[in-house]
């Protein structure tokens, strides 16, 4: 089902958030060691709280600037997809949480001007080319447009993940070598 | 065209002569450090199909081990008494030459303390305020676990060469005034996405007239601004440091007199005054004295970014003679072992003591909310590296985060203060 990152499309329910999520807001450090299932609990309390309830699989999040600031930690990552977060796209996302996220297979993008084109609830399309992150809202048709991810990282997203593809490097190297 | 610290940084470990802003390269690393999560790693590996998880490490000299966000394990429910039971397994299964349990502490200063990383070099930790040996003209810069354990399978990771920012900080800093409020100056005044994917380089008389602790501390800090790297240039303050500690021969790196930066932002280091932000981030600073209306229930001193020598000696020389307010519970936690003994040699920990501070043993926990956990309603300052909301346990507490000096005056006085009135 899923196909090559040139045409990949993510579609779901918005919720949306400000500037400046952090990871600590993400991923609260005092449940950050109980486990995803517990930690999804607590995604987002501090200024959301019960945010799990109102996820149903698929949905994006849409948020404002400099997503995902502060640790490096990847349970803020990995709790996305056991919450059921399809995609998260922001005006702008911080470097370490971009990076973990597409290292993990679990997609985000920036989209400058997404916060404003999208209210709570409406439905959105991530579209993701070799040309650009293509957002449109469906519910009011607005669109708005991110840099294309790098190809190094295409690469990645393509493999599933850097460890996908770090498991085909080393199955390759071991099959040259035998 | 010349090139910045970060390009010479990225050419010279990617094998080539030349790199600029926006290209991406391989470049090769020459330390990494990962703490308890490397458990994680290991189990996400095997999670991926890769055979008996992490197997491969291609230089096991290259690779330092500790345990510092829970030290010793600290949680009832025996989840990181457990981990710690993992990591420690892993490490002798893979038989790791550098690794310190919970005896040397917080990953960055035991890196810095024990000479795993020096100028010019390229260091990769799995934790985001890894841009701190940029204060010794390292690059150093934070990954996850899964980056990393592709790092530790080759040794090489891919990075686009950031742009860079020049942060020029001329003139001198006053009494009292310490790279801390230097950091929040750029944060109050530039935001939090300033140095957003770049390489931060620091310049100026004030720099050069700066101690290295002060230094370390804004390239700590500078994650909070975004950064990739925070740069500054070697000089003989990093030589006495870095020279009995090295383990390997370096080579500093310099910027070329016409390097191009994406922006230059000049910031009078005399005008400065000891700031404060307010919770529950970095953006809204103000100078401490319009704070004083802030009653504090915790004072911290330490962390990775301000748990140096000279933050415990500006502790003690502020509460020297005194004692800390009696609606108050001052932390202080030097950051590692090795600072720790000569605080103590230095009589700071006799003082801090006698002050009815709390003196800890060198880890994370007071920063991140593993102990001094603060509950709702309550307000803290702190000279840690972060005031999210919810950090240091409730989301309903409140967070200011300010120099050494400044924590340790708001603790005698039981409300926030310029610590100039005490020095």
């Amino acid at each position: 089902m899923e196909t090559k990152i040139g045409t990949k499309i993510y579609q779901g329910k918005a919720h949306t958030f400000g500037d400046s999520i952090n990871t600590d807001v993400i991923s609260p450090g005092r449940w950050m060691r109980e486990g995803l299932e517990v930690l999804k609990l607590h995604t987002m309390e501090a200024v959301r709280k019960d945010f799990y309830k109102d996820v149903t699989p698929g949905d994006i999040i849409v948020a404002g600037r400099n997503f995902g600031c502060g640790s490096h930690r990847e349970p803020a990552n990995s709790v996305m997809k056991v919450l059921g977060i399809s995609a998260i796209v922001a005006d702008s996302v911080a470097r370490l949480y971009f990076r973990n996220g597409i290292a993990m297979g679990i997609p985000v993008f920036s989209a400058p001007g997404v916060s404003k084109i999208v209210n709570e609830g409406d439905e959105v399309q991530v579209k993701v080319t070799e040309e650009a992150v293509e957002v449109t809202n469906i519910t009011t048709g607005a669109k708005v447009f991110g840099k294309p991810i790098p190809e190094v990282m295409r690469s990645v997203v393509e493999a599933g993940g850097i460890l996908a593809l770090l498991k085909a490097e080393m199955e390759h190297e071991k099959q040259t070598s035998s | 065209m010349g090139m910045t610290m970060a390009e010479k940084i990225l050419a010279r470990h990617s094998g080539r002569k030349v790199v600029s802003a926006g290209d991406y390269v391989t470049a090769e690393v020459d330390q990494v450090c990962i703490y308890d999560s490397i458990v994680e790693l290991n189990e996400d590996m095997e999670h991926a199909g890769l055979e008996g998880g992490l197997t491969r490490i291609w230089d096991k000299d290259r690779i330092v081990v500790l345990i510092d966000h829970s030290c010793p394990a600290m949680d009832k429910n025996v989840n990181s008494a457990i981990k710690h039971v993992k990591e420690r397994e892993i490490v002798k299964r893979l038989g790791l030459p550098h690794f310190f349990d919970v005896k040397a502490g917080i990953c960055h200063q035991v890196m810095l303390d024990k000479g795993f990383v020096a100028p010019g070099e390229l260091v990769l930790v799995a934790d985001s305020h890894t841009t701190i040996y940029g204060g010794i003209n390292c690059g150093g810069t934070g990954v996850g676990e899964q980056e990393l354990a592709w790092v530790l399978a080759k040794g090489s990771l891919w990075f686009m060469v950031p742009p860079a920012v020049k942060m020029n900080v001329s003139g001198r800093l006053g009494v009292g005034v310490m790279g801390k409020d230097v950091f929040l100056k750029v944060s109050g005044d530039y935001g939090v996405e300033v140095g957003s994917y770049k390489s931060m380089e620091w310049g100026g008389d004030a720099i050069s007239a700066m101690s290295l602790d002060g230094r370390i501390c804004i390239a700590n800090q500078s994650v909070e601004l975004g950064a990739k790297f925070s740069l500054f240039e070697c000089d003989q303050k990093v030589l006495d440091f870095v020279t009995p500690r090295a383990r390997r021969p370096f080579t500093p790196v310099a910027p070329d007199a016409d390097a191009e930066y994406e922006s230059v932002i000049e910031i009078d280091g005399g005008k400065i005054v000891p700031l404060v932000a307010q919770p529950h981030g970095f953006e809204v600073v103000k100078p401490a004295d319009q704070y004083e209306n802030v009653l504090i229930n915790e004072a911290i001193v330490g962390g990775c970014a301000n748990g140096r020598l000279e933050d415990i000696a500006m502790a003690a020389k502020i509460l020297k003679g005194r004692k800390v307010h009696h609606d108050v519970r001052c932390i202080i936690g030097p950051a590692s072992w090795e600072i720790y003994m000569a605080a103590m040699n230095a009589g700071y920990l006799q003082t801090l003591i006698e002050a009815e501070c709390l003196v800890v043993h060198p880890h994370c926990g007071p920063c991140t909310g593993v102990m001094g956990t603060l509950a709702p309603g309550e307000v803290c300052i702190t000279s840690t590296s972060r005031n999210f909301k919810g950090r240091m346990g409730s989301p309903e507490a409140f967070i200011y985060l300010a120099s050494p000096a400044t924590v340790a005056a708001s603790a005698v006085t039981g409300h926030i203060t310029d610590p100039r009135c005490f020095l």
